[in-house]
């Protein structure tokens, strides 16, 4: 079975407290914490993924920047961007402040620098809100909006998280050619 | 006869001598364990210092890094099995970028860090960064050293680097250069110079 190793970059973006850091948490380590702890600056985690295209076995290790929701950080923010190949938006189903960030000031920032590259919708916290169906809608739009796969998911409960971010490794590969059409066409889902 | 008041009196004196003497017994005793003690601890400070001076600079690690935080080659004299090179790589990128923010409006670069005895001396190029961890008294004389190694990288691997595929492939020799300065086969005078991160462009 023929195999191979990438590497690449990946940034999650959005407002302060939307649950960037919980995702990445509950993502890498399966956990979860109540407590809210500010990222300073930046931070790296790695997670070693594995997807089968067909016949072809794809290692992926995925750098993740976590990077503080503050907005101001210029230098810090361009350098996360910076060969960003995947860009996970975050937003607070409970706060809709944090939707319109995203729509406004995240992605016109990655898109100046990285120009168009592969993006997921995460509207997060979903098991704080009172309409599953209007959270639904919501992320939907914004998805559209961005010509992207959206999901509602909670760092809590570990709904749609893994799922989000394999969503976003898949689509890096694709993007960087690494998979042919015909591997894709006949692509399994992810091994782990 | 003596009287019991003279005697009193001698006995008193007698005593008073005798305190005094101990007393006197105890701090010369004192100042001269003092002094032995201060002498002995200059000593071992002059004999660590000269030590030291005489101890030769010396690379443990060297991360070459991609602007964008990605590990390039990383060389190590020993394993630190806990520590994932590829996630200390991009941390030190983003400490470096948080460090320019916090002190936006300073003219300069964060190009050392300290930690214990150890120091990670951090060159930036024009597409990498080259950061190795020091261990020795005077990690600056390796600055020069690394400048001239990165200044060979990138002048050799210019098209690769500004355009990295995320693969070693295109940069073969990366390795003999990067272990040539491990080896200390950099060492003399600079023959690039390298301006830190003014010729950056991202």
């Amino acid at each position: 079975m023929p195999r191979s190793f990438v590497k690449r970059k990946i940034v999650l973006l959005g407002d302060a407290s939307v649950g960037k850091t919980s995702l990445i948490r509950r993502f890498v380590l399966d956990r979860f914490s109540d407590e809210y702890i500010v990222t300073l600056g930046a931070k790296v985690t790695k997670k070693d993924l594995r997807f089968e295209f067909g016949p072809r076995v794809v290692d992926l290790s995925l750098l993740i920047w976590d990077v503080l929701g503050q907005k101001g950080y210029k230098s810090l923010h361009e350098g996360a961007f910076f060969e960003a190949k995947g860009v996970l938006l975050v937003h607070d189903l409970t706060r809709p402040e944090t939707r319109e960030s995203l729509e406004n000031y995240w992605m016109d920032r990655v898109r100046a620098i990285n120009g168009p590259i592969p993006g997921v919708i995460v509207g997060n916290k979903v098991d704080l809100v009172p309409s599953r169906t209007e959270a639904q809608e919501e992320v939907d739009a914004v998805a559209r909006r961005f010509g992207t796969r959206g999901f509602l998911s909670s760092a809590k409960t570990g709904e749609n998280v893994q799922e989000a971010f394999m969503t976003l490794g898949r689509a890096v590969l694709e993007a960087s050619g690494i998979v042919d059409e015909a591997a894709r066409a006949s692509a399994t889902r992810p091994a782990r | 006869m003596v009287s019991p008041e003279v005697a009193e009196a001698a006995l008193v004196a007698v005593v008073g001598i005798i305190l005094f003497e101990g007393l006197f017994l105890g701090y010369v005793t004192y100042r001269i364990y003092r002094g032995a003690q201060l002498e002995q601890e200059a000593k071992a400070a002059r004999a660590k210092a000269e030590a030291e001076a005489e101890r030769p600079t010396l690379i443990e690690d060297v991360f070459l890094l991609h602007r964008s935080g990605l590990l390039l080659k990383h060389y190590t004299r020993r394993l630190r099995p806990n520590v994932d090179s590829d996630v200390l790589s991009g941390m030190l990128v983003a400490v470096q970028d948080f460090i320019k923010d916090s002190f936006r409006g300073e003219r300069g670069h964060l190009n050392e860090i300290r930690f214990g005895e150890i120091r990670i001396v951090v060159l930036e190029g024009k597409w990498t960064i080259l950061a190795a961890v020091v261990r020795g008294t005077s990690p600056y004389n390796i600055q020069p050293e690394m400048a001239t190694a990165l200044g060979e990288l990138e002048s050799k691997y210019e098209d690769p680097l500004a355009d990295w595929d995320g693969t070693m492939e295109q940069m073969a020799d990366v390795e003999t250069i990067m272990s040539g300065l491990v080896e200390g086969r950099y060492h003399g005078p600079p023959s690039i110079t390298l301006k830190p991160a003014t010729v950056v462009t991202r």
